[in-house]
């Protein structure tokens, strides 16, 4: 759709697949592999994204691979777009999806730490929730966030998780058990604080 | 529950999935491949189930395959077991499942003509129904049957379809076209209908 000409990146197309004013969320492009493979290795970022092992091009490589399952996957991801800066930074998206009990987990990562605490994941959240919502049909979103991961504390509670529970020392991260804060969002809730605001 | 049942076939193991009256639903047994074979061939029952392809025991031998563990399937068939006479009759299922819509189409044969007309798919259907609904969590379901197909209409009334649309000329059969009447229930419905 949109053609990128001079950039980090070499000439590229990006396909916007929910607009955003900020950031678009996009499909994924194998281009982006050495990028996505920098963000799961990166010190800073994987410390919160619980990545605790190294990951290969080769390993990063296969996730782009086209998939066999064309409709009902078990999860679904994003690479999240900056539109001014035109340049891929993250990612989003839903996984463990339960097509029967209608469920899933909202999981977020920007692999560009300049671009941290600056709302994107809420925005980006704010458009993946409404995906979920009202063209996955989900009943039920969730999500689990550990202690330290304030600004994920705080992303959660502006787009409207309700606490669900804290599983104690559920999460070992730097020589130290942390507990798991579990957040729920239910269709219904979130209908009603769309109409509140419009 | 795997009981050795001694019947028609000789011994077989059968897993009943969800029990009935006269029937159960069971799971699928490779060793049942030759009867689905035959069923699938019959003149007098493909005529009604719409097969025009021959089907070879290796072609029906390729659905007892195990599924790749899949999280999620598109389609769920069961063997309709005749718990007095100990023997599979036919086969029932949905198929076309759409999770984001929550709606899929139910489909039935009962392979052994001598157990036509005794209410046999209203009783599995009826299961089916309840599987859909209160286990899979489906939104409606839906079934398509053809004009000449006096018996699988009468079981889509008693079993409270509600007519929904008319298909003219949808279906060619036997050097004809017939119209195909399209039912639909949806999971309110089936709860009022059995008074839940």
């Amino acid at each position: 759709m949109t053609e990128e000409k001079e950039n980090k990146e070499d000439k590229i197309e990006v396909f916007p697949f929910i607009e955003g004013e900020t950031i678009d969320l996009v499909a994924g492009n194998s281009k982006w592999v050495p990028l996505v493979c920098k963000w799961q290795n990166d010190p800073k970022v994987r410390h919160y994204a619980r990545n605790m092992w190294p990951h290969t091009i080769e390993d990063v490589k296969k996730w782009f691979e086209p998939s066999p399952d064309r409709h009902t996957k078990e999860f679904v991801v994003f690479t999240i777009y900056h539109k001014r800066d035109k340049r891929p930074i993250g990612s989003v998206g839903f996984g463990r999806i339960n097509w029967v009990s209608r469920n899933a987990n909202i999981f977020a990562s920007i692999g560009e730490p300049e671009y941290w605490g600056k709302g994107i994941v809420v925005e980006a959240g704010k458009l993946l929730i409404k995906y979920g919502f009202t063209e996955l049909n989900f009943h039920k979103i969730y999500a689990g966030v550990f202690t330290p991961n304030k600004r994920s504390l705080q992303a959660a509670d502006k787009l409207g998780f309700e606490k669900e529970a804290v599983l104690k020392e559920e999460m070992y991260v730097d020589g130290v058990y942390h507990d798991v804060h579990k957040f729920a969002l239910f269709k219904r809730d979130w209908i009603k604080s769309n109409q509140n605001e419009s | 529950m795997m009981p050795e049942e001694e019947g028609k076939n000789g011994k077989i193991e059968v897993f009943p999935f969800i029990e009935g009256e006269t029937i159960d639903l069971v799971a699928h047994n490779s060793k049942w491949a030759e009867l689905k074979c035959k069923w699938k061939n019959d003149p007098k029952v493909r005529h009604y189930s719409r097969n025009e392809w021959p089907r070879t025991l290796d072609d029906v031998k390729k659905k007892f395959e195990t599924v790749p563990d899949k999280h999620i399937r598109d389609k769920v068939d069961f063997i309709i077991y005749h718990k007095h006479d100990k023997c599979p009759i036919g086969n029932i299922g949905l198929s076309r499942i759409d999770w984001v819509s929550r709606h899929a189409n139910i489909f039935a044969m009962i392979g052994e003509p001598e157990y036509w007309g005794k209410g046999i798919v209203g009783e599995a259907a009826q299961l089916v129904l309840r599987y859909a609904f209160t286990e899979l969590n489906l939104h409606k379901v839906k079934a398509g049957v053809f004009t000449p197909n006096k018996r699988s209409l009468r079981a889509a009334e008693k079993l409270g379809l509600n007519k929904e649309a008319v298909t003219k000329e949808a279906i060619y059969f036997d050097g004809e076209y017939h119209d195909i009447h399209k039912w639909g229930l949806t999971k309110k419905d089936w709860l009022e209908k059995n008074k839940l």
